[in-house]
């Protein structure tokens, strides 16, 4: 039998309850990766949802992930690059960062075409008031999208989370350590990010998704590629042997120097590369 | 012109019942004692039987006066005839319901009272806290009327015919005070006239009347017995000897006659009485800035139980926010305690608000986060800033439904809790300094800069020594700034990754080429 067929007889059911119909026409934030909307039920971070996303360390494109769903709820342009600034910004909605691990870096984000106006930062401090501001924020229904750093949470305080996430209309995306993956937690996505190198290109990594728990959807690994990937956070990365035929230098001398140069804080090696680049 | 009496006939009770209330952390059903009469739409849901458990005693906020300063009282009390002006005895001037239960009337010698509830609690009339209460409903009462003129010690005059249209007829006008006034536990007698002095009669009579046309005044008025009319001594005398019962017989006295046997004032105030001479009266004017103060009857131990009397100073606040037309933008809130020096706690809005609920919201947050270092004995509010309120057209169709805080009032909580510095959005600087070139402001508008180079989404805030092994992927951006100030930056700026595969912005100071430093992390 045909399997649209079958969809629409089981549909006019108006007894049977399907798992999927409750979430399948979700409103969603494309996510901006083809891979990782086609893998998540609603085509991109669900609206009403949290996702979790776990990792063991900062600094390995977690963030950047994040970046085409922050500009598509904050409204900056996508070609913010260095060729043309944005010059309107159509800014629907706010977004927040909860709780960051480091400084966010305004000029980085600027370059990621990212409105700086809208984008909201909370230095909550311990947990307790992150976890209390990310309801706060998700329950005002102002926010599509509000980004939280959390150490230590549990099941309740996911759920409160899930449940501001759903009442307030907005997508909430917790980043907590990995070993959390073991407990148990009733948020609509879970996520754990993990990066591998990938050989071919030295300076570019590959970010491997596992999504083990998604509602409405099956648990699937997703990789995106350094070239979906847009780990030079909007600016082009001074490519060495680009750079190199830019200003007519031996190409081969300083793919060499500079890729393969090893610093340490130990003294030997260091000093190697000073005087090579210094030579350019 | 139509005007709404207002007759607080337990005024020193009421306001003991701060301290009943915070001494018990009761939110809500908080019993009042009360001795007017049955049919008071304030005294309708209050439960006596849990009255006993506040303070543990059978009977309780009895307020009895001290003979000190009776004497003013007992003028302007129309119930109490004591005539003790000078004797040392303390009488009952006012008495809550459960003492009524007990056998204590009011006028009842303090002795008297004491025999028959032996742990009945007593507080001395004190005149200032009453004018001081008096003023606080006065503020309130701003929100329904511009025109307010309390009569004091007890009584608050409002002309609300001009108002009627806005809180939509007299009768939702009505219940909305009785609410508020319930909420704040104040006993009540409302009563409703077209003039003043009539008003005023029937609410201290305890005629709870809704009197609009000229008609029914008039024969209202005929019915009302001429003991509870405030004229003195010798006209009562007079009206005594002459059989003279209700005022309708005062009135029938052709006006000559009354003028000759009871002099001027008492026609004219039969005059004012039903209209035939305008009737004046100054509205309150509300000073320029708001400072009210409470003195708690008890001790607070933690700041939980200042939310009560906070509720009745904001109610204040907000009448008074009404009446300027004006918002908030900065208020302080000062503890006061035993000995110490008081503790103050500023709460700044981004936007001037007017709306109480967000003030009670935005304060109760706050208080929460305060330690107290010493019970509170007094409280008072003060408004450091006023600002005008900017009003935003609503929308016809409204295209969001959930949208119903904005986003000043979320950010507002945030800051109530946080603090100010710990929201904000980053802006980034014309500087090429790293640490420069990003500030950290609220909602300052910039046009979008110019287009950086690579840079990372995280900075450290303090850069770390390199002491790990890493790749270097860049050749060196040289940033040479800011010699003019103390941050001298001459550093080259690398791109590199660890062996897991975090990427770092590194930087080596030019003069030290030796020690790698650790300034970002692309994420």
């Amino acid at each position: 039998m045909d399997p649209a067929a079958l969809d629409t007889l089981l549909k006019n059911q108006p007894a049977l309850w399907r798992g999927k119909d409750r979430f399948s026409v979700e409103a969603s934030i494309p996510t901006g990766f083809g891979a990782l909307d086609n893998a998540l039920p609603a085509g991109g971070w669900g609206i009403g949802g949290v996702t979790e996303l776990l990792l063991e360390q900062h600094g390995i494109g977690e963030l950047s992930l994040l970046l085409p769903a922050l500009r598509h709820v904050v409204g900056g342009s996508a070609s913010c690059t260095r060729s043309q600034p944005s010059s309107d910004s159509h800014a629907t909605g706010w977004a927040a960062l909860v709780n960051p691990p480091y400084v966010p870096y305004a000029p980085a984000f600027s370059n990621a075409g990212i409105t700086l106006d809208r984008l909201l930062i909370i230095n909550s401090g311990d947990d307790i008031n992150t976890l209390w501001s990310t309801e706060q924020l998700l329950r005002s229904g102002l926010f599509g999208a509000v980004v939280a750093w959390v150490q230590k949470s549990g099941a309740q305080r996911q759920r409160r989370l899930q449940l501001a996430a759903e009442s307030g209309g907005c997508w909430a995306a917790i980043y907590r350590p990995l070993h959390s993956q073991s407990e148990h937690s009733p948020v609509s996505t879970r996520i754990c990010v993990t990066m591998e190198a990938v050989p071919t290109a030295a300076y570019r990594q590959r970010l491997t998704l596992d999504i083990f728990k998604v509602r409405a959807g099956n648990p699937q690994i997703v990789t995106i590629e350094p070239e979906e990937f847009d780990a030079s956070q909007g600016a082009e990365w001074p490519v060495p042997n680009r750079l190199a035929a830019l200003r007519g230098i031996n190409n081969s001398v300083s793919t060499a120097a500079v890729s393969t140069a090893a610093v340490s804080t130990g003294s030997t090696p260091a000093k190697a590369t000073p005087t090579t680049l210094r030579s350019i | 012109m139509l005007w709404l009496a207002l007759y607080f006939p337990q005024l020193p009770i009421d306001r003991q019942l701060i301290a009943d209330e915070a001494a018990g952390s009761l939110t809500d059903n908080i019993p009042t004692g009360n001795i007017s009469t049955d049919s008071n739409p304030t005294s309708g849901s209050l439960a006596p039987a849990s009255f006993a458990i506040i303070n543990g005693a059978t009977s309780n906020g009895s307020t009895g006066n001290s003979a000190t300063n009776n004497s003013k009282k007992k003028a302007t009390s129309k119930n109490t005839k004591q005539s003790s002006p000078k004797g040392p005895r303390r009488r009952i001037l006012a008495c809550n319901k459960q003492a009524v239960a007990n056998g204590i009337r009011v006028g009842m010698a303090l002795k008297s009272a004491y025999a028959l509830v032996p742990d009945l609690v007593v507080s001395d009339y004190d005149e200032a806290c009453e004018a001081a209460h008096l003023e606080q409903l006065t503020l309130w009462a701003l929100q329904y009327s511009s025109n307010v003129v309390p009569e004091p010690p007890d009584t608050l005059l409002i002309e609300i015919q001009a108002s009627l249209k806005l809180f939509g007829g007299i009768n939702s006008l009505l219940e909305r005070i009785g609410s508020e006034l319930r909420a704040q536990h104040v006993t009540v007698v409302p009563a409703i006239a077209p003039t003043p002095a009539a008003a005023m009669l029937f609410t201290r009579a305890g005629i709870r009347k809704q009197i609009g046309s000229p008609q029914a005044l008039k024969t209202t008025l005929a019915s009302v017995n001429v003991a509870q009319l405030p004229l003195d001594e010798f006209t009562f005398k007079g009206l005594r000897q002459s059989g003279i019962q209700t005022l309708g017989g005062l009135m029938d006295i052709p006006p000559a006659a009354l003028t000759r046997r009871f002099g001027s004032a008492c026609t004219e105030f039969l005059y004012k009485l039903d209209g035939r001479l305008p009737d004046p009266k100054t509205p309150y004017k509300p000073s320029d800035t708001f400072l009210l103060a409470v003195d708690l009857p008890l001790e607070a131990p933690d700041t939980q139980a200042l939310i009560f009397p906070l509720k009745r100073l904001l109610g204040s606040l907000g009448g008074f926010l009404k009446a300027r037309d004006l918002g908030i933008r900065h208020l302080d809130i000062h503890l006061y305690h035993h000995r110490l020096k008081r503790h103050s706690v500023a709460l700044k809005f981004l936007d001037a608000t007017a709306n109480m609920d967000h003030l009670l919201r935005v304060t109760t947050e706050r208080l929460d986060t305060v330690v107290l270092k010493a019970p509170v004995i007094a409280l008072s509010l003060e408004s450091a800033e006023l600002a005008p309120l900017e009003r935003e057209g609503r929308d016809l169709f409204q295209k969001s439904q959930s949208q119903n805080q904005s986003i000043e009032q979320v950010l507002d909580k945030l800051v109530a809790r946080l603090g100010q510095e710990a929201i904000y959005t980053a802006s980034s600087e014309e500087d090429h300094r790293p640490e420069k070139a990003s500030a950290s402001t609220l909602f300052n508008k910039r046009y979008p800069s110019q287009p950086w180079p690579a840079r990372p989404l995280w900075l450290l805030k303090e850069p770390r020594v390199l002491n790990e092994q890493v790749t270097l992927h860049t050749l060196p951006e040289r940033i040479e700034n800011g010699w003019w100030d103390e941050t001298d930056v001459r550093r080259d700026y690398f791109i590199a990754s660890n062996t897991q595969g975090s990427y770092y912005w590194l930087y080596r100071l030019r003069h030290q080429p030796d020690q790698w430093w650790v300034h970002g992390l692309f994420a």
